[in-house]
């Protein structure tokens, strides 16, 4: 009798996984490309101005948009290259941009100027002290501070480092990646003390640090080992926690992360789309994941950035093929496996207990909405009804 | 049925036909080479290091990937001395300088060979999860490598270089469109300056490399390591039949310098690689190099320039297909 119930609990089980795992949800995505007017379709970097202008950086050029027109600019316009590496919009709502040659443009009062650093390197990260000096990583030479005031350059070596990435904290710490880890050196008379590794950071290769939406910390990305949550003290005690673990986040090729406005965590990578850590305000924790990919309707899997902007709008930097806006997920677009079940939809309801119910061109469908997984298919096959077709 | 395995085979023919991997076709041979910091460089690997460049056509806009096959060491191809115990780094460097550099051009790595910007790098060692299996770096923007117009296009760098250990990493290279498939970008090229590689154990199998002889040339020096003095190589142009060069011993390097007459200017040489039938050495690695009269390394071709050089009468052995 119990060998019984087991076998019709296998069969259960069985059809129950094909039938969730035979269709696919579909959310829809804005593509801005080449063909939209970007002058290339490999974004670095997104920002926001002080006037609500979107700015994309690009391995091409620079773009601006206002919401329905994309505006071009390149070395003929004032930049010291076309390849745009990062951008950073400081404390007075100047917008700098790093090159792939070691000099820095910036942007005020509607043109570009350029500082020249004499470092033939890419730029990986621009960040500002408390007095407004701008810090600027380099991957091989480096990093240098330029003055608020003159804009004079001083350069501070770092031998047989690879640097990706810089953020100088409110304490006037500057934490550095590198491709073997964390550092950290403390700004003291408008000069840099010694470095020092991040204790408790592993020596993995870190790809982004961002400063905490509550400025409690930074995230720090790694391309090996998915994502760490860096709690600083007053005292500037450096406290490590992995990200992810208790959800099961496993993560390679992570090339940055955004905090949104409801504290979730968008980790963009190269080969997995876009991974949302959703985060519950309830248990003060992440407590699931979400993943943007090829398979629901995310253009790319190689994705280089990810920004929010005022109007809570999610954009999207893919590596290759432009920028795409995620549009509202109360928008969903359900796409189901033509061999099993049916795309043709003659009618929708929803029950009271959340079902929603497809009659389609096959048969009768019931999907649970909280899980978003297919319960049951009704058809001529298994005999609940006579016939296919569902009006 | 019948339609679908036609298209199937055809299918198959296409991806043949359009594939560019290093070591290309025309090449015959089965796998690039370098071994471990550490190994002893009897196994026929000078200086554990190898150095190749792709070029990018100006015009082209889409990503690009570069893929490895087999890039770990241990398993199915690699050769192994005693327990596998080595790690080679695979780093892609492009921007300014990355090519230009006097030290990149170079057929040693010394200096600032790895020059201009580092786009991606990825150590790999003893680990079955990429034995006989490709590895794709992630995707590369045409722009990011340095433009140069006398090459052709945008020129990306991978530098392959043994840390450590003593074991042998067998691989190929291929530029390609897509991540997950080798799909050869159009119009695309790859040379180095210092060719490291493995020969066939068959001795009926002939190897070739394509140095490109531009028109300053009026004599070159070709150097070759390690051939463990196995049958004969040549040299076939566009008007010679077949040069013979000198062959090295096991471990050293041998020079032989050649004159290059006005109408083999702007082609390519075909050096033909022919084992001897009844010495059967098997896992010989070698490594050439090829300077012109000013003492500057030529760069060899995986796809001729030009074309396999064919004189009349020459001894032509078409690489298999």
């Amino acid at each position: 009798m119990l060998k019984n119930w087991f076998k019709i609990f296998l069969a259960l089980s069985s059809c129950f996984i094909m039938l969730s795992s035979a269709y696919g949800q579909k959310i829809k995505f804005k593509v801005f490309d080449i063909e939209k007017g970007l002058p290339n379709n490999f974004i670095n970097t997104i920002i926001q101005d002080k006037n609500g202008y979107l700015w994309i950086g690009t391995s091409e050029g620079l773009a601006k948009y206002n919401g329905l027109n994309i505006e071009q600019f390149k070395t003929k316009d004032g930049l010291s290259d076309d390849f745009i590496s990062v951008t950073y919009i400081d404390n007075q709502g100047i917008m700098w941009l790093g090159h792939s040659n070691g000099n820095v443009s910036y942007y005020n009062k509607g043109k570009f100027d350029t500082i020249g650093s004499g470092l033939n390197t890419i730029i990986t990260g621009i960040t500002e002290d408390n007095v407004g000096n701008k810090w600027i990583s380099t991957q091989t030479e480096g990093i240098y501070r330029i003055e608020k005031e003159t804009h004079t350059v001083k350069v501070y070596e770092m031998p047989n480092n690879i640097i990706s990435s810089i953020v100088c904290l409110e304490t006037n710490i500057i934490l550095i990646g590198t491709n073997n880890g964390l550092y950290k050196r403390k700004i003291i008379n408008n000069n840099l003390s010694k470095i020092e590794s991040v204790n408790g950071f592993p020596s993995f290769n870190v790809t982004s640090i961002i400063k905490k939406n509550n400025k409690s910390g930074v995230w720090v990305t790694t391309s090996e080992a998915g994502l760490y949550n860096l709690s600083i003290s007053d005292n500037n005690k450096i406290t490590v926690f992995k990200v992810g673990d208790n959800i099961g986040l496993n993560l390679e090729n992570v090339q940055s992360v955004f905090e949104d406005n409801e504290q979730n965590l968008w980790v963009s990578t190269f080969g997995l789309g876009i991974c949302k850590l959703n985060y519950s305000l309830d248990k003060k924790d992440f407590i699931d994941i979400k993943f943007y990919n090829e398979e629901n309707g995310l253009i790319s899997n190689y994705v280089k950035t990810i920004f929010q902007d005022r109007e809570s709008n999610i954009w999207i930097g893919t590596y290759g093929f432009g920028l795409a806006q995620k549009m509202e997920e109360s928008f969903l677009f359900y796409s189901f496996d033509e061999n099993v079940y049916s795309n043709n939809i003659f009618s929708i309801i929803i029950d009271k207990k959340q079902f929603l119910w497809l009659g389609t061109a096959e048969g009768l469908m019931q999907i649970d909405l909280r899980t978003e997984k297919v319960l049951e298919f009704y058809n001529a096959d298994n005999k609940f009804i006579k016939g296919t077709s569902i009006n | 049925m019948k339609i679908a395995f036609a298209i199937l085979f055809f299918t198959i023919c296409i991806l043949k036909i359009s594939g560019q991997p290093i070591p290309a076709k025309e090449e015959n041979i089965p796998f690039l080479v370098t071994f471990g910091g550490n190994a002893d460089k009897s196994w026929g690997d000078d200086d554990f290091c190898q150095i190749f460049f792709f070029v990018i056509p100006e015009d082209y806009k889409n990503p690009v990937y570069i893929r490895v096959f087999d890039p770990e060491v241990s398993g199915k191809y690699d050769e192994k001395k005693f327990a596998f115990n080595t790690k080679i780094k695979f780093s892609v460097y492009g921007g300014k300088s990355s090519f230009t550099h006097i030290d990149a051009q170079g057929v040693d790595p010394v200096g600032k060979y790895r020059s201009g910007n580092l786009l991606a790098e990825k150590i790999f060692y003893n680990n079955t999860k990429y034995d006989d299996k490709w590895y794709t770096f992630r995707p590369i923007s045409p722009t990011e490598g340095e433009l140069s117009k006398v090459y052709g296009g945008y020129v990306i760098k991978i530098i392959i270089q043994g840390i450590s250990g003593d074991d042998g990493n067998l691989y190929r290279l291929y530029l390609s469109t897509k991540p997950n498939i080798n799909e050869s970008v159009e119009g695309s090229n790859s040379f180095t300056f210092e060719y490291s590689f493995r020969l066939h154990n068959n001795a009926s199998e002939i190897s070739h490399i394509y140095p490109y002889i531009d028109d300053k040339v009026i004599s070159i020096k070709q150097s070759n390591f390690d051939w463990d003095n196995d049958g004969k190589l040549y040299f076939v142009s566009v008007l010679r039949k077949a040069v013979e060069i000198k062959k090295s011993p096991n471990k050293k390097w041998v020079v032989s310098e050649h004159t290059i007459l006005e109408k083999e200017k702007n082609s390519s040489l075909d050096i033909q690689m022919h084992k001897n039938k009844t010495a059967n050495i098997h896992n010989n690695n070698v490594v050439f190099y090829i300077r012109n009269q000013y003492g500057e390394a030529l760069p060899f071709y995986t796809i001729p320039i030009g074309g396999i050089p064919r004189p009349k009468s020459s001894i032509i052995i078409a690489p298999r297909k």
